[in-house]
């Protein structure tokens, strides 16, 4: 009987396993579990089925290069070799390439990213910002080669000649890619030399445009203080840059056309509106004039010697009333007047006198009615119609007189 | 105070503001609501406006396309040639 030591036992099971054909190189699938990203970069988990489960460990040296983050219940095919670890005695997995089974391994870690970003709010449309409407100066991300610079260019100048466009050229794809894709984003922030940026590369397969997935890309765009608009690939395909960006464009060329307003249109506006305000206010002085023109039209201008006219008639008007009523009163008053002057004449002494009577008076005047008080050689005057006599009193007889002696 | 406010005044309209400015200025006018003198003024503002935009779009100023690029912190910057316009020329 051949005693030997756990060590020794341990080995040379270590070495059945690692000179077994099978084991060396070996695809498992199973479900994640209890998985732990180890601070030092390696991470450990277990790969389980309905029946059974190996331990497993994929060291930093190729954990590093996960483009997904593997967690609990993720199935997975994991490729490597089963061996012992001899310390603790067990066999396990150690895992070079992981695998998401079903999805691919990019649309996994892309939609991962997705789903952190847009919990961070990196998408939200409320942060994105408006694009300048006319810019002086362009900024473009992209490869120096390539068919989107010149379509970007070609589009940009013909729809502005005087648009400045600055390029910072970067690889699009690549391990390079998305820190100078970043950089490059950075550096524009930097030097504010420019209106609006767009970033772009042309189609791709996911691989190709998986630049403008990484997260450092997408970080730079959504933190970037001057509006982006990308263009990446197709029109069909959508990276995360694309959410993150102020403005998604289609094409390169669409790219431009949003970012660089066609300066024909705007002249052809603002010449429009001129001429609106030509014409407008020609109207408006027409209207005017034509208004002024009324006014003085009106007959109080053209013939102000009507307004005398007929104030004219109205004292005219009034003169004759005036005339006529004075007419109407001298008549009046000179009946009444004539009136009144024959009954003077009838009550007129004068007119008993022109009858042949006389009248007696003293010198002083009273008038004698009486013989009484009057004697002889007294002197009295007598008044006939024409003339008066002095005459003296020869007889005086006192009594009535029957008038007829 | 008084200084900084006239400045600000003064600052050049960019093309969007002018453009903006001409556009209410019009639509004021069309609604023929102005009195004459308001008008009048209001059209030579318009037609300054106008101006404005009309240089802006057609500002002949040398336009020189860039290329810049920044390594261990360190920015060049050169003109901006397309590949394959050298084999064109």
């Amino acid at each position: 009987m051949q005693i030997i030591s756990v060590t020794e036992l341990t080995r040379y099971i270590k070495k059945m396993f690692e000179t077994d054909s099978l084991l060396g190189l070996i695809y498992v699938r199973g479900e994640i579990s209890n998985f732990k990203r180890h601070y030092s970069g390696h991470c450990y988990f277990t790969l389980k089925d309905q029946g059974s489960t190996i331990r497993a460990v994929m060291f930093k040296g190729r954990a590093q290069y996960l483009k997904f983050a593997p967690y609990d219940g993720l199935k997975v095919v994991a490729g490597g070799r089963v061996t012992v670890f001899e310390r603790d005695g067990q066999y396990q997995l150690y895992v070079d390439q992981l695998m998401p089974e079903g999805i691919g391994e990019l649309s996994l870690a892309f939609e991962q990213l997705k789903k952190k970003l847009t919990e961070e709010g990196l998408f939200d449309e409320r942060r994105k910002k408006g694009l300048p409407f006319f810019p002086r100066s362009v900024g473009i991300v992209t490869s120096l080669t390539g068919a989107v610079l010149r379509d970007i260019i070609t589009v940009s100048k013909r729809r502005n000649p005087n648009i400045a466009l600055t390029l910072y050229p970067v690889q699009v794809q690549g391990t390079e890619a998305p820190m100078q894709i970043a950089h490059a984003i950075e550096v524009f922030n930097r030097l504010r030399s420019v209106d609006v940026l767009i970033i772009g590369r042309g189609g791709g397969s996911i691989e190709e445009l998986w630049a403008f997935n990484d997260e450092k890309v997408v970080r730079a765009i959504a933190a970037s203080e001057i509006p982006i608009v990308s263009a990446v690939g197709h029109e069909t395909d959508y990276t995360l840059a694309d959410f993150a960006a102020d403005y998604r464009a289609a094409t390169p060329s669409q790219a431009a056309e949003i970012v660089v307003p066609d300066t024909a249109v705007l002249r052809q506006r603002v010449m429009m509106l001129r001429a609106g305000l030509t014409t407008n206010i020609r109207a408006l002085l027409r209207n005017a004039v034509m208004h002024v023109t009324r006014l003085i039209n009106r007959r109080v201008f053209t013939n102000p010697q009507d307004l005398l006219v007929s104030r004219q008639q109205t004292v005219d008007m009034f003169g004759q009333r005036l005339i006529r009523s004075m007419q109407r009163i001298h008549t009046a008053k000179q009946n009444r007047l004539q009136v009144l002057s024959g009954k003077l004449d009838m009550l007129s002494p004068l007119a008993v006198l022109s009858r042949g009577y006389s009248i007696t008076r003293l010198p002083d005047g009273q008038v004698l009615q009486s013989a009484e008080h009057i004697f002889p050689g007294q002197n009295l005057e007598v008044v006939l119609r024409r003339g008066m006599l002095g005459v003296s009193v020869t007889t005086v007889e006192k009594g009535e007189i029957d008038g007829k002696k | 105070m008084a200084k900084s406010k006239t400045e600000i005044k003064q600052k050049e309209l960019n093309f969007e503001e002018a453009l903006h400015q001409l556009e209410i200025i019009v639509n004021q006018m069309e609604a023929g609501e102005l009195p004459l003198e308001e008008a009048l003024t209001s059209f030579s503002e318009g037609i300054r406006l106008s101006g404005i935009c009309l240089t802006k779009l057609s500002d002949a100023e040398k336009v020189i396309d860039k290329m810049i690029q920044e390594e261990q912190g360190v920015l060049t910057e050169k003109k901006l040639v397309l590949k394959g316009d050298a084999e064109d020329a």
